[in-house]
Parts: structure tokens; C-alpha cells; sequence
């Protein structure tokens, strides 16, 4: 996951650091840095997936994610693109404490949004995603039933609205950026079907098409961001959900996570009154 | 326009988190919510209520009606594991933290018709090579024996060249696999891929659909090719021995088996388990496992209730016999085999 994130970004801070190699020689180019959360997330996890269990899961959920954004050269006032990476681990028990579920989740997004500002410097964005998951929830006990695999390519729509403000010196930005997988593509074994049948080559009824009444998911975190000028603090809540049913089963996880941040090299917010506008164009506010 | 957007957004978004509810029921943990869960969980998963003639129904209000609030957790269990015995299915077992229940009358009320003493002492002389869980010699009269007690025990391809290769200068090839309770079906596919020449259809596997007892997906073909070229394969006559402890994979293996032109089975009715068990849970944390898949022979019958041996062949081993260290199982075999020409004989 590493070398994909590394892949992914790298290609972004080459043109990065060419923008403002070329601000250097040429004040009319403007600079359209790549801003970069990194961040650790821990908090409470509940599963319900009833092709391995009936009953509820509950648990700590850990997790790394990374988000990274650049105004577009075309129009970078008004069009951001963005990539999201983030990983799960979680350690989930049944409610009478006797068996215990192992989950890994990894997703990435790729999109770009439409930014405008409304009054009161409330900046709003709205766009889309292309939205890859995957992942197992595993449960030691079971036997021929043990995973619940998790798998699924999403479009999305994706929208936040962030304003900045300032206690003392100190200048935050409040944001809440949420995004709905809207039409999807999902893997589901049948209702008893093992993985036996599936590894024997009975693909049939495997994958679905989502939409919100069968793959209804949701991902919105509400963070609150520190600029210090060379990097910034982000602290946050995430609340996800992510519901799927066929095959007459039934899946329902939520997470609400604690989300600590870093990102380096500052989110522009105290750059910002000193830049002319046509030199630097940050894709967070 | 902007603050419409943003409406717009929101509304869709709290639609569809009302159009995506689906509530599964929530059982308690008590003493009638735990019953109950488990009586669900069979109702809509199990997968022979129609071969075994079981009214489910009937069976839960019979059990149902001896709890009472006064019923503790031991008791529970106990009632619980009465009710679940009725599916007579070995592959059905209750497990709580002190005990797990177990049908055992598939085998226990028939003949056991194996020795494992009998067998080592008498037969093999406590002189044997073993891989891969195999245990196997050439016996006197130049018959290949081999003994697989589970097919928990995984098969390595290159464990297999060697046993063949072994005993390849034999007349027959005798596999053992009495009291064999079964383990993973993969085992069979390396197993078989030894005997055979070409791809063959083993059987169907067919799983459940949804939770009506009717609800079931079309049969889906098993299908086993030869061991790739560069393998030690064996294409002479083979017997395999069973008894009613063969179970499940052991089963399965019978079925397959039973198909194959130079396959002899002899011994007595396997013990069945034809259906993959899956497994689930009721609210006190006790686990229940329970058929949910079957596994139909090539002509797409059951084979839930065992497999038959050969005609002529059905042989009982008396426990008389084998106190005296006489398999009488393990001879008819040899009988079988003793006057076959050995390979080099037949060229």
C-alpha cells in the first residue's frame, strides 16, 4: 500500500516542485502546492455480518490515512483534485466476550471537486471520486464460513465545506468533508455458499450492483486544523458507515473514529494575506 | 444556487441512508431468546430437512415447552443439544464452555469393524513408513497398503510421488481409510488426481439460497482433473476399505471413488455427513455447527446417509476376529488382489 501511496503522490510533488521551479523563474506561473493530510485514527467499531454471524461485533477500530489535493492548472481557483488513502485494522468480539473478529480494510479514492465561496468565508466543495475497497472481516471460529470478504469500486459523490477563523493568533480552519459512494459494484458470496464453491470456480451471483437502498455508505469527518505557517495540526472526528445487503444477507459496519493529523508545509491560511493571489493557489481553503 | 446545492445534497444524502435498513431480528440473552436464536439459525440454514423428513416446527414446540424462566444455562444447553440430536446429523454440535454436544449414533450403533491394534500388529508388524499422515508398506504377496486416518492430514504432491513410487511394483493398491472422520475436501482432489486419466465429475456441491427451506442453488459440478505429467500416478486395480466411521470427506472420498472402473470399495456403509458445515452463534456465545451445503455423487443423489460398498463386498469385521488379530475387512482386499499379475508381469 506503501509503494502505491508513494507512486501516487510522488508524481504530484515532481509537478509540485516544477511549479515552483518555474515561480521562480517566471513570476506568471502560479504555484499549486500538494497539501497533504497524514493522520492516525483509532476509536469503536461495530460489524453485523450475517454470512458469518448474527450477532453484532464490537470493537476498537486503528487506522492510517493520508489525503492529498492540488488545485488543477486549468482552472485552479475552481477545480481541486484529490486522492485519498487509508488503511483499518480491527479487534472485534461478540457480546458475550467468546469469539473473536479480526478485520483489514484498504481503500483508496481518486476525484476532483468545484469549489466556490459562500458568505461568511464559508467555502463549499462538491464533486466525485472513483472509490476502490477492499478487505475481510475474519472470524477464528467458523469454519466453513470463516471471512467475510469485503471488495467493491464505487463512484461517489463527495462534498465539504470548511471556513476559516482565528482565536488569537493562532488561525483554524473548521472542515467537513463527507462522501457517498452513489453507484457501485460489489462482491457478496450467496447466503450459504462456502468459499469452497467459489475457489471450485461457481463465480455466479458474486457481483452486484450498488446503489444507496442495497450499498448505502457514508464517510464524513469533521476536523479542526491548526496552521503554523510551515505545517499544521489536524484533530478530527470520522464517522463512516458502510451497509450492504444481498443475497438475503445482511452486512452493517460503523466506525466513529478520533483522527490526529499532520500536514506539512501548512494549509496557506497564514501565507495567505501575504501572497499576491495569482502566485500561490492552496487546495484546501 | 449554492445554498440549494447544498440542500439538494443533503437530502439525498438522508434518503438514502432510510431506503438502506434492513433489520435483522435481535434475539436476547436469556434463556427463551437463546432457544430461539438457535431454532432460527437451523430453521433457515440447515440443509436436510427435506431428505431426513424433519417437521422443524414441531420439533422447537416440543423442546420450547420444557423451558421455563426457572431453566439455567446447563439445562439450556442440554435441551438445547436434545433438539439439535433430532437432525441426526454428525456434523451438528452444540459448543459452550463447558461442554459440546455431538450426535454419535451414526456410528455408535453400528460395528465398528476396525482395529487399529489389529492392523499395526498383525498386519503391518509395527514396521510401516509414514508422510503426509499416510501410513503405508508393501504387504506380503506384493499388495500396496496405505492407511489415511483423516483427511485432516494434508496431502503434499511430493509425499505422493514417493508413496506411489514405493509400492509402485505391487498388484493392487489397497487404501485404508476406515475411521477416517473426515477434514478437508482438497485432499481428495490431490488423492484422486493419482487414480485418474482424464477430467471426471466427481459430484455436485449445491448450497442454500436463502432462508426457506426449499431455497437452494442448482447442483455445480465437482470436477477433478488428472495430477499433471511429472507425477507419480497408479493405474493399477485399487480397493478402498470403509467402515461407518468414515465421515464426511471420507464420504466424499467414497463417492468419488466408487465411480472409478479399477475402483473396488469393501467394507461397510459409510457414516455419511454429506453436507459442508458452516458455523454461527447465539447471544450467550455458545457456537452451533450445522450442514448447510450438500454434497450430491455424480448422478446427483444424496449422500447424506452414507455410501454403499461395492455389490458383494459389503464385509463386517466381528470383534472377535479382530481381538484375535484378524481384519476380515483387510483380507478380503488381499483376496482380491493376492492373484492379480504384479506390473512388469502384465507387460
Amino acid at each position: 500500500m506503501i509503494m502505491v501511496i508513494l507512486i501516487t503522490v510522488c508524481p504530484c510533488g515532481v509537478f509540485s516542485q516544477n511549479a515552483n521551479d518555474s515561480l521562480h523563474e517566471n513570476r506568471s506561473f502560479t504555484s499549486r502546492p500538494v497539501t497533504g493530510y497524514y493522520s492516525l485514527e483509532i476509536g469503536g467499531k461495530s460489524v453485523l455480518a450475517t454470512y458469518l454471524s448474527p450477532l453484532k461485533y464490537q470493537g476498537t477500530s486503528y487506522g492510517l490515512s493520508g489525503q492529498w489535493s492540488k488545485a488543477m492548472p486549468f482552472n485552479p481557483r475552481h477545480v481541486i483534485m484529490h486522492f485519498d488513502a487509508s488503511a483499518a485494522f480491527d479487534n472485534l468480539w461478540n457480546p458475550a466476550g467468546t469469539a473473536r473478529m479480526i478485520g483489514l480494510n484498504a481503500g483508496f479514492k481518486w476525484g476532483m471537486s468545484w469549489r466556490s465561496d459562500l458568505p461568511a468565508k464559508i467555502q463549499f466543495t462538491a464533486g466525485g471520486t472513483i472509490d476502490i475497497d477492499g478487505g475481510a472481516y475474519y472470524l477464528l471460529r467458523n469454519g466453513n464460513n470463516p471471512v467475510q470478504a469485503m471488495a467493491s469500486a464505487a463512484l461517489s459523490a463527495r462534498a465539504s465545506l470548511s471556513r476559516p477563523f482565528k482565536i488569537g493568533n493562532f488561525d483554524f480552519l473548521l472542515t467537513d468533508v463527507a462522501s457517498l459512494p452513489s453507484l457501485s459494484a460489489f462482491f457478496c458470496p450467496d447466503y450459504g455458499e462456502t468459499y469452497y464453491e467459489i475457489y471450485l470456480g461457481n463465480h455466479s451471483g458474486l457481483a452486484h450492483t450498488g446503489w444507496w437502498g442495497n450499498n448505502f455508505r457514508i464517510d464524513n469527518l469533521l476536523s479542526l486544523t491548526i496552521d503554523f505557517g510551515r505545517t499544521a495540526a489536524m484533530i478530527g472526528y470520522r464517522f463512516k458507515a458502510d451497509t450492504q445487503w444481498a443475497n438475503n444477507l445482511n452486512t452493517k459496519i460503523f466506525t466513529h473514529s478520533f483522527v490526529i493529523g499532520i500536514v506539512p508545509g501548512g494549509i496557506g491560511l497564514k501565507k495567505k494575506k501575504e501572497r499576491k493571489p495569482s502566485e500561490t493557489i492552496y487546495s484546501i481553503y | 444556487m449554492k445554498h440549494n446545492a447544498i440542500i439538494i445534497f443533503l437530502t439525498l444524502l438522508l434518503s438514502g441512508s432510510l431506503s438502506s435498513c434492513h433489520d435483522e431480528p435481535e434475539y436476547k440473552d436469556d434463556i427463551y431468546g437463546n432457544f430461539d436464536a438457535l431454532w432460527n439459525i437451523i430453521d433457515q440454514r440447515y440443509c436436510f430437512f427435506k431428505e431426513k423428513d424433519i417437521d422443524w416446527n414441531e420439533i422447537g414446540k416440543k423442546y420450547r415447552d420444557q423451558i421455563t424462566e426457572e431453566t439455567n444455562s446447563i439445562e439450556l444447553f442440554f435441551i438445547c443439544a436434545a433438539m439439535l440430536d433430532e437432525l441426526k446429523d454428525g456434523h451438528v454440535n452444540l459448543s459452550s464452555r463447558y461442554n459440546t454436544s455431538y450426535y454419535r449414533k451414526w456410528w455408535s450403533d453400528y460395528p465398528q469393524d476396525f482395529s487399529m491394534r489389529t492392523l499395526e500388529e498383525n498386519y503391518l508388524e509395527f514396521n510401516w513408513l509414514t508422510t503426509s499422515g499416510i501410513m503405508y508398506k508393501q504387504l506380503p504377496g506384493e499388495i500396496a497398503y496405505m492407511y489415511y486416518p483423516s483427511f485432516s492430514y494434508i496431502i503434499s504432491e511430493t509425499s505422493l510421488d514417493y508413496i506411489l513410487a514405493i509400492l509402485q511394483k505391487s498388484r493392487g493398491l489397497i487404501i485404508d481409510i476406515r475411521d477416517n472422520g473426515g477434514g478437508a475436501l482438497t485432499n481428495i482432489k490431490t488423492l484422486v488426481g493419482r487414480l485418474i486419466n482424464e477430467k471426471m465429475t466427481a459430484g455436485y456441491i449445491q448450497h442454500k439460497t436463502g432462508p426457506g427451506h426449499n431455497d437452494f442453488s442448482d447442483p455445480y459440478p465437482i470436477e477433478y482433473e488428472p495430477a499433471p505429467s511429472g507425477r507419480v500416478k497408479w493405474t493399477g486395480p485399487v480397493v478402498l476399505l470403509t467402515n461407518r466411521s468414515c465421515f464426511s470427506a471420507a464420504n466424499d472420498f467414497t463417492s468419488v471413488m466408487k465411480q472409478l472402473p479399477n475402483v473396488t470399495v469393501v467394507g461397510a456403509r459409510t457414516g455419511g455427513g454429506g453436507g459442508l458445515p458452516f458455523s454461527s452463534e447465539l447471544p450467550n456465545g455458545w457456537a452451533v455447527r450445522f450442514s448447510a451445503c450438500p454434497l450430491l455423487d455424480a448422478s446427483m443423489q444424496c449422500t447424506e446417509f452414507g455410501i454403499d460398498p461395492d455389490e458383494g463386498c459389503e464385509v463386517h469385521s466381528l470383534e472377535s476376529d479382530l481381538a484375535a488379530g484378524k481384519d476380515a475387512i483387510l483380507d478380503f482386499a488381499i483376496n482380491l488382489l493376492k492373484d492379480l499379475p504384479l506390473p512388469e508381469e502384465k507387460e
